[in-house]
């Protein structure tokens, strides 16, 4: 059986990334946007993970490197989650619309 | 250099560290801002002596490579502790900051101050992410760390979702770069990079890596965070996030392009020239619309960007010289603006313009310091601001860069008038509601003459500053 390439994880990774960006500027609800932001970080992560496995020295460095992106992940999602509670409490919503009262 | 013998030269860092821990613990019982403020103030003049007296001046990689310490970094985090301590004495001040949440908000500067230094430091990938992402998280928090206050907290959401959209793009990007070459090290990226052929794909990720430098120095297409965030933050926070992220900010951008990509300079400068000019137009333009002094003061810190962009962008041993003065100016003139305005604020107004008519009459003294600073800003003699655009337009026209320095020449005229606006409406008018003589509080009028001096010095005696910047480039 042979190995499944590079390229496929490759261009996963990239669809991922893109379903992200798309998430992130089209979602009208908060949370919406903080899952897409999400995606796009675990696309960085897999990426990392897909190149340590090409990687000529010290594979090490990259999946290291997955773990910290995954460590982030997590601390930004308590971040964004605090500060979407704190909007939530104020404003009684968390659709990004609503947020109007800073304009240009 | 091994982990033990890397912690002799990190002194500074632990002391910020640990004073960080105890300034969040010193909440007084009593609800004072004494106790918090003076282990803050505590913990930054310690950091800042140890930083200053530091033995050995050569270059020196600590932890393996992960924390370069050489002159930029010693000029940076000098200047980190300094705009912290003027930050800490702002938020002292009463009205400035939520008395519940002073000890934290101050911690969390302090770790902030932490996190910026080892940015300005990283010489691996891995240390950069990890700091860039600790100062945005940091930044999230503090913006929207205010009771009661709604517009801070939809600045702080606006703030985080577009800072964590710009910063997986520079996440994707090094994993791209490390893709290219298989490395995380500055130095075998750069060795990398020369070597290879694939040019397109490393300018490709270099560009994603620039997303997440401009959203922090708030270049045009990544500012919409910016003016939110400036005018509804607490003060002492706001004063902060306009000076230190931004220096580090540059300090990266300079690191990146000399250890990183010296192969891509040409590339390099292209883009940020192009930002650089999109930034000043874009600013200056919209600074002339604004009608809140703190929105206003927001654009002209975007613009005061663009300026330094175009030193850093020559490449040059001048153009570079030249930006390190002028982000000491504006660091100074910048942190005294929001100083003043807070000495200035009456009590339930929303920072509009207007409430600051003919406030020079309720409040002489901290109005005179805010001409002073607003001068400097605007780069008029014979104060620091002027001699720093003066030497960036003079570097750019010795690299030949006409097109630059016109533009610069043309938005440096449009801020002219803008920051006369806020002169105008501070003297030039009679108080509307007659109100008796505000006195200013002792901290903040003693950081008000120390701003203004400083900001004066630097421009009648600018030998002691360009020498601090020349040490910097060594």
């Amino acid at each position: 059986m042979t190995p499944v390439p590079e390229s496929h994880y490759l261009i996963f990774s990239l669809i991922l990334f893109s379903a992200g960006i798309f998430g992130a500027l089209t979602r009208r609800n908060a949370l919406g946007v903080l899952i897409a932001l999400e995606l796009m970080l675990n696309a960085v992560a897999l990426n990392f993970v897909i190149f340590s496995r090409t990687a000529p020295e010290g594979s090490a460095s990259g999946q290291v490197s997955a773990f910290f992106i995954i460590a982030l992940a997590a601390a930004g999602a308590a971040a964004g989650l605090a500060i979407v509670l704190a909007v939530y409490r104020s404003r009684k919503s968390i659709q990004t619309d609503d947020t109007n009262l800073l304009k240009w | 250099m091994s982990t033990l013998q890397s912690l002799a030269h990190f002194k500074t860092e632990i002391i910020l560290l640990i004073g960080a821990f105890i300034t969040l613990f010193s909440d007084s019982p009593k609800g004072s801002r004494f106790l918090a403020g003076t282990a803050a103030l505590l913990t930054l003049t310690l950091a800042g002596v140890a930083a200053f007296t530091e033995a050995s001046q050569q270059s020196l990689q600590l932890f393996g490579g992960f924390f370069t310490l050489d002159g930029a970094t010693r000029f940076f985090r000098f200047g980190m502790i300094l705009a912290a301590a003027a930050s800490v004495l702002l938020g002292m001040t009463r009205g400035a900051i939520a008395l519940s949440f002073f000890a934290e908000s101050t911690a969390l500067m302090l770790f902030l101050t932490f996190g910026l230094i080892v940015l300005c430091a990283s010489g691996h990938f891995l240390t950069l992410l990890l700091a860039v992402e600790m100062v945005s998280l940091l930044s999230y928090l503090m913006t929207g760390f205010s009771p009661q206050n709604t517009r801070a907290r939809e600045a702080a959401l606006k703030y985080l979702l577009l800072g964590s959209f710009c910063s997986a793009f520079m996440l994707y990007g090094i994993s791209l770069l490390f893709g290219l070459t298989g490395s995380l090290d500055f130095d075998s990226v750069r060795a990398a990079v020369q070597d290879g052929g694939q040019r397109t794909a490393a300018a490709a990720s270099l560009l994603f890596i620039l997303t997440g430098a401009g959203f922090k120095l708030s270049l045009f297409p990544f500012h919409f965070w910016a003016p939110d965030v400036y005018e509804a933050a607490p003060s002492p926070v706001a004063a902060y996030l306009t000076v230190a992220p931004k220096a580090a900010a540059c300090a990266i951008l300079i690191r990146l392009f000399s250890e990183v990509f010296p192969s891509m300079q040409t590339f390099g400068a292209e883009v940020l020239q192009t930002l650089c000019i999109l930034t000043l137009l874009a600013a200056s333009l919209l600074a002339l619309a604004q009608t809140r002094v703190r929105r206003l003061i927001a654009y002209s810190s975007m613009a005061q960007a663009g300026y330094l962009l175009m030193g850093l962008s020559l490449f040059s041993r001048e153009g570079l010289q030249a930006a390190f003065f002028y982000l000491a100016a504006y660091g100074a003139a910048n942190l005294g603006v929001f100083a003043a305005l807070t000495a200035l604020s009456q009590r339930g107004t929303q920072d509009h313009l207007e409430d600051l008519t003919g406030a020079a009459w309720r409040n002489p003294f901290a109005a005179g310091c805010l001409t002073v600073f607003l001068l400097s800003l605007a780069g008029l003699p014979p104060l620091a601001g002027f001699l720093g655009k003066f030497w960036i337009f003079a570097a750019a026209l010795k690299e030949g860069e006409v097109f630059l320095v016109v533009t610069a020449a043309l938005t440096s005229m449009i801020g002219i008038f803008y920051y006369f606006k806020i002169l105008r409406t501070l003297y030039f008018s009679d108080p509307l509601i007659a109100l008796c003589a505000a006195p200013t509080p002792l901290p903040l009028r003693i950081l008000l003459i120390l701003l203004a001096s400083a900001v004066t010095a630097a421009g009648l005696f600018p030998s002691w500053l360009l020498r601090a910047a020349e040490s910097a480039l060594r």
